[in-house]
C-alpha cells in the first residue's frame, strides 16, 4: 500500500475541521448536533492558528467516546435532521482532509473507537431472535429416522495434510470442528464410514435420503437442531467440490459426508464422495 | 500465498503455547468470500492459514475506494453466534437494522450483528482492537490486496469459524471522495461516516482438502464395480477420468477406512 502524505493545503483544511469539531466543546455529546451550523462557517473561514485545538479535544474526548455506542438504543441521534440542512459536527470534506481530521486525532482517542458495546454473540438478540440455538450445538448424537440412524458424533479435525480425520469407530460419525456448530450460520459438517471390513457402517444408508427428509442434531445438552435434506451429490474425490461444502451460506447448514462409488482395491478406498445437503428447519 | 515468516514472527512463534487449535502443526485453511455492504459494489475473497497461533490472513479485493484507508477487522466474539446480518437496502431486515433510518448502516448498527472487533487486519504492528482505526496501517487501494502472518490469541484461534472479515469506509454518494456525505460517523462526531461504515463482510469458513475416505469396502461388491452407495452415474463428473494424477495421501492404521 501506499502512504498519503497531506500536503500542507490539506493540513489547513484538516486544521479547520479539528476546529469545527471542536468549537461546540465537551458539551457535543449525543444531543450536540444544535451547535453545528455555527461550527461549519467557522470551517469555511479557514481559520486555524488556534493552538488549543487539541486540547479542546482532549476535553471532548470523555463526552463523546462510550455514548455514542448507545445510538442503536436512540435511533434519533443522526437521523435524519442531522442530513443536509444540519452538518451535525462532521463536515463534508475531501478524502485527504477525513484522512488529516483521523490522523490529527489524539492516538488515544483514536484507539478507544471500537465497538465495544457491540453485540457480544451471546445469544441476546432479544424480540429479534426467532433461532432456538442461533449458535448451534456441540454435537453429541445424529438422528435420521427415514434411515436409521441413530448415532453418537464425535469431534473431527484435520490431518497432516490438510485432509478431514474420519472416525476409527465404523458406527460413529463425526463433526467437523474447525467448522461452525450445527444449528450456527454456515456449514456445519458431519462425517461417517459408509462401511467396514466387513460390512455397513453408520452412513452406509446415506445415499437412500431423499429431499425433505429430516435429520436431527442432538447437542451435550440435550438441544436439538433439526435440519432437512436438500439434495444429494456424489463426486470423484479428488474434484471434490470444496467450496461448495465448506463455503459460507447465509443460512444454518449441514453437509453430511460419506464414500460412494467405485471401491478402490489398491487404495483401500472408495473413489468417490456422496455429499447430502441440508438446511435447518427449526430456526 | 503463504510467505516466509519473518524472524520476527518465527520467534514469536516459537513462544506460543501449545494448548491452542492445531498446535500439533497441522495448518487448517480457512476462507471468507466478502460480499457488498451498504451496495458498495465492493467484495473480496479472502484465505485464512492456521498454525497453532500463527495466522497468515490474505485478502484480494475488487471495487472498493481507490485512495483512502480501509480499515479492516475479524469481527465477532469467539464463540458467539455473530452474522454478517442484513447490510444492503434491498435485503430483509435493513430497515429494523437502520435503527436511525438514513438508509446507511453504521458500524455501530452493523456490530449489533457482527459483533465488536476481535483483530485489527493492519499492515503491520499491532493487531488489536486498539488499532481499529488505525489509518496508516490498512490498505488503501480498491483491490486491498492484503497479506500478513501474526499472531492471535488462544480464543480466536479455537474460534475462527465464528468471526467475520468486515472491511470499511466507501464512497456512499459517488462522490469521488471520502467524507462528502453530510452524517457523522457512528462511532466519533468528529468522523464522516464514510470512513467508517462497513463497505464489505464474509462469513469465515474452515474447510480440509480434497474428500474424505469414510469406507473400507466391506460392502463392495467387487473391486472393480460399483460397489455401495452409487449415486446414478449422470452426477459423475468427468473429470473422474481426468488427467490429473489422483495424488492420495495415506493416512494411518484405521483412518485409511
Amino acid at each position: 500500500m501506499s502512504r498519503r502524505q497531506p500536503a500542507a493545503a490539506t493540513w489547513v483544511i484538516a486544521a479547520a475541521i479539528l476546529l469545527v469539531a471542536c468549537s461546540g466543546g465537551p458539551d457535543r455529546s449525543a444531543s450536540g448536533a444544535d451547535d453545528a451550523p455555527e461550527a461549519a462557517s467557522s470551517a469555511e473561514e479557514h481559520d486555524l492558528d488556534d493552538p488549543d485545538t487539541e486540547h479542546d479535544q482532549h476535553d471532548a474526548h470523555d463526552q463523546h467516546d462510550h455514548d455514542e455506542h448507545g445510538d442503536h438504543d436512540e435511533p434519533d441521534q443522526h437521523d435524519g435532521e442531522a442530513g443536509s440542512a444540519d452538518p451535525s459536527g462532521s463536515q463534508p470534506g475531501s478524502t485527504e482532509a477525513t484522512l488529516a481530521a483521523i490522523r490529527a486525532m489524539d492516538p488515544d482517542r483514536l484507539a478507544g473507537l471500537h465497538d465495544h458495546d457491540a453485540h457480544d454473540g451471546h445469544d441476546d438478540h432479544g424480540d429479534e431472535a426467532s433461532v432456538d440455538h442461533p449458535n448451534g450445538v456441540d454435537p453429541e448424537r445424529i438422528v435420521i429416522d427415514a434411515i436409521g440412524v441413530d448415532a453418537d458424533v464425535i469431534d473431527l479435525g484435520i490431518d497432516g495434510d490438510g485432509r478431514m480425520e474420519v472416525p476409527t469407530d465404523f458406527d460413529q460419525a463425526g463433526w467437523f470442528t474447525p467448522g461452525p456448530r450445527p444449528g450456527r450460520v454456515g456449514p456445519a459438517v458431519i462425517a461417517g464410514h459408509v462401511d467396514s471390513r466387513s460390512g455397513p457402517a453408520v452412513f452406509y444408508r446415506l445415499p437412500e435420503l431423499e429431499a425433505g427428509d429430516e435429520i436431527e442434531v442432538q447437542g451435550d445438552d440435550g438441544e436439538v437442531v433439526t435440519f432437512a435434506v436438500r439434495g444429494l451429490e456424489q463426486h470423484p474425490k479428488d474434484e471434490f467440490p470444496t467450496e461448495q461444502v465448506y463455503a459460507g451460506t447465509p443460512g444454518s447448514e449441514l453437509r453430511l459426508i460419506t464414500c460412494g462409488g467405485v471401491f478402490d482395491d489398491d487404495e483401500r478406498s472408495y473413489r468417490d464422495n456422496i455429499i447430502v445437503y441440508a438446511e435447518r428447519i427449526d430456526g | 500465498m503463504r510467505k516466509t515468516f519473518t524472524l520476527a514472527t518465527a520467534a514469536v512463534a516459537v513462544l506460543a503455547l501449545p494448548t491452542a487449535a492445531m498446535a500439533d502443526g497441522h495448518e487448517q485453511r480457512y476462507s471468507a468470500s466478502l460480499s457488498q455492504a451498504n451496495d458498495s459494489g465492493a467484495s473480496a475473497d479472502a484465505e485464512l492459514w492456521l498454525d497453532g497461533n500463527e495466522l497468515t490472513v490474505s485478502i484480494q479485493g475488487q471495487g472498493f475506494f481507490d485512495g483512502f484507508p480501509h480499515a479492516m477487522h475479524l469481527h465477532g466474539e469467539p464463540g458467539g453466534d455473530n452474522v454478517c446480518g442484513p447490510l444492503n437496502s434491498d435485503e430483509d431486515g435493513f430497515d429494523a437494522k437502520d435503527a436511525d433510518g438514513d438508509g446507511i448502516i453504521s458500524v455501530v448498527e452493523g456490530a449489533d450483528d457482527y459483533g465488536p472487533v476481535s483483530v485489527s487486519l493492519t499492515t503491520e504492528g499491532d493487531t488489536s482492537p486498539d488499532s481499529a482505526l488505525a489509518v496508516d496501517r490498512f490498505p488503501d487501494s480498491d483491490t486491498l490486496d492484503y497479506e500478513r502472518t501474526f499472531e492471535v490469541s488462544d480464543e480466536v484461534a479455537e474460534n475462527l469459524s465464528s468471526l467475520h472479515i468486515v472491511v470499511h469506509g466507501l464512497d456512499l454518494d459517488d462522490s469521488g471522495e471520502i467524507g462528502t456525505v453530510d452524517i457523522p460517523s457512528s462511532l466519533d462526531e468528529e468522523l464522516p461516516i464514510e470512513a467508517t461504515a462497513p463497505a464489505a463482510c464474509g462469513q469465515i469458513t474452515a474447510s480440509a482438502a480434497g474428500g474424505v475416505d469414510t469406507g473400507a469396502g466391506g460392502t463392495a461388491t467387487n473391486g472393480g464395480q460399483d460397489g455401495t452407495g452409487a449415486l446414478t452415474a449422470g452426477l459423475l463428473g468427468a473429470g473422474a477420468l481426468g488427467g490429473l494424477a489422483l495424488r492420495r495421501r495415506r493416512l494411518t492404521g484405521d483412518e485409511t477406512a
